[in-house]
């Protein structure tokens, strides 16, 4: 490794160069230029100077760069299950949503980060917000990592299992707060003391991602109805199904970053509670998309509802996105990526890397990508939709999904 | 108004004006093409363009390439001097851009960088910038510091603690 330091014959050529080349000012060279460049290259020349260092660490740049990311055509992360004790990420770009009739089979597969678990590890839920991905594993720990620049982060235990209790069901999500411009994990669980006849407890403690603030807020006990899936996070809110009475209409509970505060969200009144069906949320287009996906004899079938931002939280707008006639059975649902309005389709179901299904709404059908890609052996766990970002301190865009087996957890404890 | 607009030449160029480039050379060009330069089109809506533009830190090479992709970019055949066809496609733009832009050398880029810059002309400051950032991706350190002319002010503990944090980025 060649480390430049003060060798006259360098000197002197740099000092020729700045006399030929008029210096592009620092604002523009670090605004207009290094801004668009890729995330393995800023890491890179962070040791080109202090300055530069400075810059391309700094929140705004961070910012402008995602901005410019989210512009082009996005990637997916692969979350692969663990595997001989450990987690790997893969960026996959064949997922992208193309508006031809035939998929683009040239897959192209990268390894973006891997993390060994000596004692072993399960993943429960993964959740991602603009590149940064949070990991809840099934012993409880949670955490978040950056797979464009390898970066990976445990966050604290918290205090959800103080004074011995026993505590379960623990998952954890990412989202953003666009009101204090930062990242949050919240992270939920249950919890009861082994000596007091009291139940359980449900909790949600939230973490802060990068400067300011740090450690974690003291957890809320509360008695909302008891969340059922990963949450998604949109418009800083995080959004949750609940595991309501059968029959009653279905709620989702959503906790404000802004206020700090639960209320229940009415969802449209077509999808009341079913024994056989199955809801989840996530982010389609920016929008909150909850997808209830119902079993009636031997058909199953998915319904997109677009919650319409603004207006009447009490009384909000669905809109039925599409439908999709699933045909075998599947526990669930999650949609993870739309193609553009006038193709209406949407990459439905991620059964497993070698079967990629994607749905379109006009006529229900579905299709399949063409190409098995090289990937590594089924199943993976998790599929999130992401922008190559830098770090920092971080920023937004939400989209999880897990195979039916992971999403299953959870719910069922008493 | 009325005295420039005699000198308005044929289909709807309106107004003209001239810019003066540092060593003196002089460019007219219709307001719509001028325009495109936020700083200019500043100016002339303060009406501060009657006796020409000066433009001190524009050479007259580099504002010839300004002017060009002004004309080109206005659509606008009206320019004085100008042979191009009106209403330019986006297919000719973009080979336009792309021919401007490729054959210059670094000094000269980054002059039409500057350039862009102050005139305030961001679509043409994006893509000479994009251009700088292409050739940029795969670039070492070193390599940066000599085109930039940046001196490393790390100490050598430093530079390498900083390598050491960011080894994946170094192996290709």
């Amino acid at each position: 490794m060649e480390t430049t330091n003060a060798r006259p014959e360098k000197r002197h050529r740099i000092a020729a160069a700045a006399a030929a080349a008029a210096a592009v000012p620092d604002d523009v060279l670090f605004s207009n230029i290094l801004v668009h460049l890729p995330v393995k290259s800023l890491a890179r020349l962070k040791c080109v100077s202090r300055s530069w260092l400075a810059a391309v660490e700094d929140p705004a740049f961070v910012r402008r760069h995602l901005e410019l990311s989210r512009a082009r055509p996005s990637a997916m992360i692969v979350v692969v299950p663990p595997k001989d004790g450990s987690i790997s990420f893969h960026r996959f770009r064949q997922l992208q949503v193309v508006d031809t009739t035939t998929m683009d089979d040239s897959s192209e597969v990268e390894l973006m980060l891997e993390r060994a678990f000596p004692d072993g590890v399960e993943i429960d839920v993964a959740t991602h917000c603009d590149g940064l991905i949070a990991v809840t594993t099934d012993a409880g720990e949670t955490f978040v990592c950056n797979p464009a620049t390898k970066e990976l982060v445990t966050l604290p235990l918290g205090i959800s299992c103080h004074n011995g209790c026993v505590v379960w069901d623990r998952f954890a999500a990412i989202g953003y707060d666009p009101w204090r411009s930062r990242y949050v994990v919240r992270r939920y669980f249950r919890r009861r003391y082994p000596n007091r006849t009291a139940g359980a407890e449900i909790g949600h403690e939230i973490f802060v991602l990068g400067g300011g603030g740090g450690g974690s807020w003291p957890p809320r006990i509360h008695h909302q109805p008891a969340p059922s899936t990963p949450p998604a996070c949109i418009g800083g809110c995080f959004y949750w199904c609940t595991n309501e009475d059968v029959g009653n209409p279905s709620m989702l509970l959503r906790f404000s970053l802004r206020s700090h505060k639960f209320d229940l969200v009415p969802c449209h009144p077509g999808c009341s509670s079913d024994v056989f069906a199955f809801n989840t949320v996530s982010e389609l287009d920016g929008k909150l998309c909850y997808t209830h996906t119902a079993t009636e004899t031997t058909t199953t079938t998915s319904r997109l509802w677009m919650l319409d931002g603004g207006g009447d939280m009490a009384r909000p707008e669905w809109s039925m996105r599409c439908f999709i006639d699933v045909g075998d059975y599947v526990s669930c649902v999650s949609p993870l990526v739309a193609g553009s309005t006038s193709c209406c389709r949407v990459l439905e179901k991620v059964v497993n890397t070698a079967e990629v299904e994607y749905a379109r709404s006009d006529d229900g059908s579905k299709y399949k990508a063409q190409e098995p890609p090289p990937l590594l052996h089924p199943p993976p766990a998790l599929f999130v939709r992401a922008h190559p970002r830098l770090s920092s301190s971080p920023e937004r865009r939400a989209a999880a999904r897990t195979t039916a087996a992971e999403l299953l957890l959870s719910s069922s404890t008493p | 108004m009325a005295a420039a607009a005699a000198e308005a030449t044929t289909d709807g160029g309106g107004k003209m004006i001239i810019l003066i480039s540092a060593d003196g050379k002089r460019f007219e060009v219709t307001e719509a093409v001028a325009s495109q330069s936020q700083l200019i089109s500043n100016m002339i809506e303060d009406d501060c363009t009657e006796n020409g533009v000066r433009l001190p830190n524009v050479d007259g090479d580099i504002l010839t390439m300004v002017v060009d992709y002004c004309n080109m970019h206005a659509g606008d055949a009206a320019a004085a001097g100008d042979t191009m066809k009106a209403s330019s496609t986006e297919e000719e733009l973009k080979k336009f851009d792309a021919e401007l832009v490729q054959a210059l050398e670094n000094p000269v880029l980054f002059k039409l960088i500057l350039a862009a810059n102050f005139l305030n002309i961001k679509s043409l400051l994006d893509m000479t910038c994009q251009r700088v950032a292409d050739m940029m991706s795969g670039k070492t350190p070193e390599q940066m510091r000599e085109t930039f002319s940046i001196e490393n002010d790390f100490t050598p503990e430093e530079e390498a603690a900083i390598r050491q944090e960011n080894a994946w980025a170094f192996d290709d």
